[in-house]
């Protein structure tokens, strides 16, 4: 063993993590190879940096996985009442088709919003863009709350 | 590091579907960036609600400008520009004074929408790391460390996604390590007692 802890312990803090493995052909994998205590520190780098891994995939884990619905521009009928009041449009339209098209389905009195919201989309509503403009429409994790965006 | 797949088709030949008008390939493509974009939103607006409406956005200007990825970088490159790009106008959208921790990060505030799911995390120890990963760390050293030591890519390929050096890239990595390494051993019991 060339190095001692103290010149292992500094490099500790900047290796690869292959040198931290003991894999890399570096005096520092060679040290970690045989010195128990700098091994063990070694290890407690590498445990802890795929915790921090997990703990920031489990943050960037979305709510909900959103169902991206976009579809193909078709013939506007509303071409001549402009771009913003044709969004307005498209997207009053769709949200009364699918109110239009459940007449059965009235909410109990004092249903909650999210009841009414189930009634009303019990799947993703099917949305479509006026002449050159796209619609997403996208789940969330509060069943009440479906996102449609026309741009 | 090779460029994500998704199942065992590549982004690149998704992306190249979803290219040709391919609804269900976008569709493909917009599920399987998601995480990953998510993952890139987070590291670098230290905010997980921030993080996942950039998500959102970055999957509705995937679908509007997916026509202008030529190829001539990875996919992957590009499409962290495009997240990079998103989080930045997010940010100003909110306002410089409430989200002035884009730029640099180190304030303990950066937390306060999102301290409700870093408290549900598996561990004590784990809570405390990712509170210091981006309450100490500027937000470039944890955008370097997390795609290099974390995600598996090259400080050239890290420099090329953050439009830096790959030479800056290593600097920002080593700084970033020497942090977090030594909150790491700090937090071990009797790790320097022992020698």
């Amino acid at each position: 063993m060339t190095m001692d802890c103290a010149a292992a312990r500094a490099l500790l803090l900047e290796a690869e993590p292959a040198e931290l493995r003991g894999e890399a052909d570096s005096p520092l994998a060679a040290h970690l190879r045989a010195c128990a205590f700098c091994r063990r520190d070694a290890d407690a780098i590498l445990a802890g940096e795929a915790e921090l891994d997990a703990a920031l995939r489990a943050l960037a884990t979305p709510s909900a996985d959103p169902k991206v619905i976009p579809l193909r521009p078709r013939r506007a009928w509303t071409r001549r009442i402009g771009p913003a009041a044709a969004s307005v449009a498209a997207l009053a339209a769709a949200v009364a088709a699918v109110m239009l098209a459940r007449p059965g389905a009235a909410p109990p009195p004092g249903a909650t919003a999210e009841q009414i919201a189930r009634l009303m989309f019990p799947a993703p509503p099917v949305a479509r863009a006026a002449d050159g403009r796209s619609v997403a429409v996208l789940e969330t994790s509060d069943p009440g709350v479906t996102v449609v965006w026309v741009y | 590091m090779t460029t994500p797949t998704a199942g065992a088709e590549p982004m690149e030949a998704m992306a190249a579907r979803a290219l040709t008008g391919d609804e269900r390939a976008f569709a493909e493509l917009a599920t399987a960036v998601r995480a990953q974009v998510h993952r890139w939103a987070l590291v670098r607006t230290g905010d997980a609600d921030d993080a996942e409406d950039v998500a959102q956005t970055v999957v509705i200007r995937l679908h509007r400008h997916l026509h202008a990825f030529e190829g001539r970088s990875r996919f992957t490159t590009w499409l962290y520009r495009l997240t990079a790009s998103a989080a930045l106008d997010w940010v100003k959208g909110r306002g410089r004074r409430e989200r002035a921790h884009l730029a640099s990060a180190g304030a303990g505030e950066v937390f306060a929408a999102t301290e409700h799911r870093i408290a549900a995390l598996e561990n004590e120890r784990m809570v405390a790391l990712v509170r210091s990963f981006f309450a100490e760390l500027p937000a470039r050293q944890r955008e370097v460390f997390d795609l290099v030591d974390l995600q598996g890519f090259t400080p050239a390929e890290a420099g090329e996604m953050l439009e830096i050096e790959g030479v800056t890239a290593r600097a920002h990595l080593f700084r970033a390590r020497r942090a977090i390494r030594e909150r790491i051993l700090a937090a071990q019991p009797n790790a320097r007692e022992d020698r």
